[in-house]
């Protein structure tokens, strides 16, 4: 497994009524090979940035991110993310939504299909395949969400706020099946919340992001 | 999902208020109250129906107008989709195309009929002309725009998930774009008509818009309100078909807002 390493990194936004927005202030970060790490902090203090720019969707303005000593240029194979409402395609059947990530891959048709079985099970999505997200409940969603970005079998996983549109109940499930998950796939995991007790309850360490700067 | 509707008191009010109205046409007619070359009774409007169907007007003219509609309709369709997944694909020839685009849809349609006909002759070709200026470019751009207004979120999923160009055009933004594309679509099949019908009007050997004008020469009032109220009927099938195939198309993943 990697190991996740950000230098000094500064992002800074150009907002519409042309202030700059210091979004990220000289943020160091080290995640140790498979290491569950979840940085928590308030509304608009930079983690969705922060999370973006290790999955390589944006660029940072100044410092670097390195993937064991790789460093992140765009994005890869080997980070996958985990978007905050799932963002599944609502035109696509729940099964071909999974295998969307194979499918630009161009993963062999026979393998795909064993792929998505073992995580259309593991997901328990067994008896939605065919359905729309439109027709699925949020944790199941979200459950796709994820399945889509495990069937890649991905080294490191970034997850924001992947569980706060669900309810209080089915979240506490979703967290129990990230946590057999994890022991049963060791990955380096980002995890983004606002939420203190989920961080502490699911990492091995929490970061704390302060208020805009 | 289709719900049966309740036929409500509302319902019967304005069935009531239709009965009425038509009562009173045809009262008001009867009696001379409203001379015959304004308004023509139901029943003359009937009759008239049923003579220019007998007497085999009707047929011949109607048929000429659907297949004027329907094959500028559907050049229309199928140029405007081309070209909208041309420049989804290559934004650099829309960044070419576009201004040239905007300056003929910014045209007069109806002002250039006198040149398409002075092209093209009086008949069907410049119907199918014009029915095609019509439509193309609301078909066209509504397209594009849906293109291009793909949620952000799902262009992230792309790029985190490496498709290439092609596959984000063909598996993204395209499905993205459909419920504008039918926008345009509906849009156009409204339109379409009124060209149509318009351009018989001015200028032509037959269709309903002949007929029409026909009909304003002989103030054949009864034979006018026939036309107006066949070519209204017509438009809204029209609409309603698109409307149809839309919701074969999408109604299993499009979320609407009686659904939630
Ligand atoms: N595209 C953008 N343009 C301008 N400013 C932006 C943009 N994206 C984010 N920002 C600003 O950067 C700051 C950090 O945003 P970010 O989305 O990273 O916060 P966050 O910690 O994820 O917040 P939340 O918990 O609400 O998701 C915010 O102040 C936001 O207003
Ligand atoms: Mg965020």
């Amino acid at each position: 497994m990697p190991a996740i390493k950000a230098n000094k990194i500064e992002k800074y936004y150009q907002s519409a009524d042309g202030e700059m927005v210091h979004a990220l202030k000289d943020v160091t970060l080290e995640i140790k090979d498979g290491e569950f790490v979840a940085i928590v902090g308030p509304s608009g203090c930079g983690k969705s940035t922060f999370l973006e720019i290790v999955a390589g969707l944006l660029s940072a303005d100044q410092g670097e991110v390195f993937l064991d000593d790789k460093k992140i240029t765009g994005t890869s194979r080997e980070i996958g993310v985990v978007f905050q409402d799932a963002s599944l395609f609502p035109w696509r059947t729940i099964k071909r939504n999974i295998a969307f990530g194979m499918e630009t891959a161009k993963v062999p048709k026979e393998e795909q299909e064993e792929r998505l079985a073992h995580y259309i099970e593991m997901m328990n999505l067994k008896g939605f395949e065919h359905k729309f997200p439109s027709q699925l409940s949020g944790g199941m969603r979200q459950r796709a969400g994820i399945a889509r970005t495990l069937v890649m079998n991905p080294q490191a996983i970034l997850m924001d706020e992947p569980f706060s549109a669900v309810d209080h109940l089915t979240r506490c499930t979703l967290q129990d099946e990230l946590i057999k998950l994890r022991e049963a796939e060791k990955k380096t995991i980002l995890f983004v919340t606002h939420d203190i007790n989920e961080a502490v309850y699911l990492a091995d360490r929490v970061i704390l992001f302060s208020p805009r700067p | 999902m289709v719900k049966k509707r309740k036929i409500t008191w509302i319902n019967i009010l304005q069935i009531v208020t239709i009965v009425l109205l038509l009562a009173y046409m045809q009262y008001a007619v009867d009696s001379g109250k409203i001379s015959k070359i304004f308004i023509a009774s139901p029943k003359m409007i009937w009759d008239d129906a049923v003579k220019s169907i007998k007497t085999g007007v009707l047929l011949p003219n109607l048929i000429l107008t659907l297949q004027e509609v329907f094959v500028g309709y559907f050049l229309a369709a199928a140029v405007g989709i081309s070209i909208a997944l041309l420049w989804t694909l290559f934004p650099k020839l829309e960044e070419y195309m576009d201004v040239f685009c905007q300056a003929i849809m910014a045209v007069p349609k109806t002002a250039i009929l006198p040149l398409l006909i002075l092209w093209f002759g009086i008949g069907f070709q410049s119907k199918v002309v014009l029915i095609f200026l019509f439509t193309v470019f609301q078909i066209l751009y509504n397209t594009v725009t849906g293109a291009k207004q793909t949620d952000i979120k799902y262009l992230k999923v792309a790029k985190v998930f490496q498709a290439n160009r092609l596959q984000i055009v063909f598996h993204i933004m395209i499905p993205a774009a459909i419920p504008s594309l039918f926008n345009g679509l509906k849009l156009a099949a409204a339109t379409a008509l009124t060209g149509v019908v318009f351009s018989e009007m001015q200028s032509a050997k037959g269709g309903l818009g002949y007929l029409l004008s026909e009909a304003q020469n002989l103030l054949n009032s009864a034979r006018m309100f026939f036309i107006i109220i066949l070519v209204t009927v017509i438009s809204v099938l029209f609409v309603q078909i698109i409307h149809l195939i839309e919701y074969l198309v999408c109604h299993k993943w499009q979320q609407k807002i009686h659904d939630v």
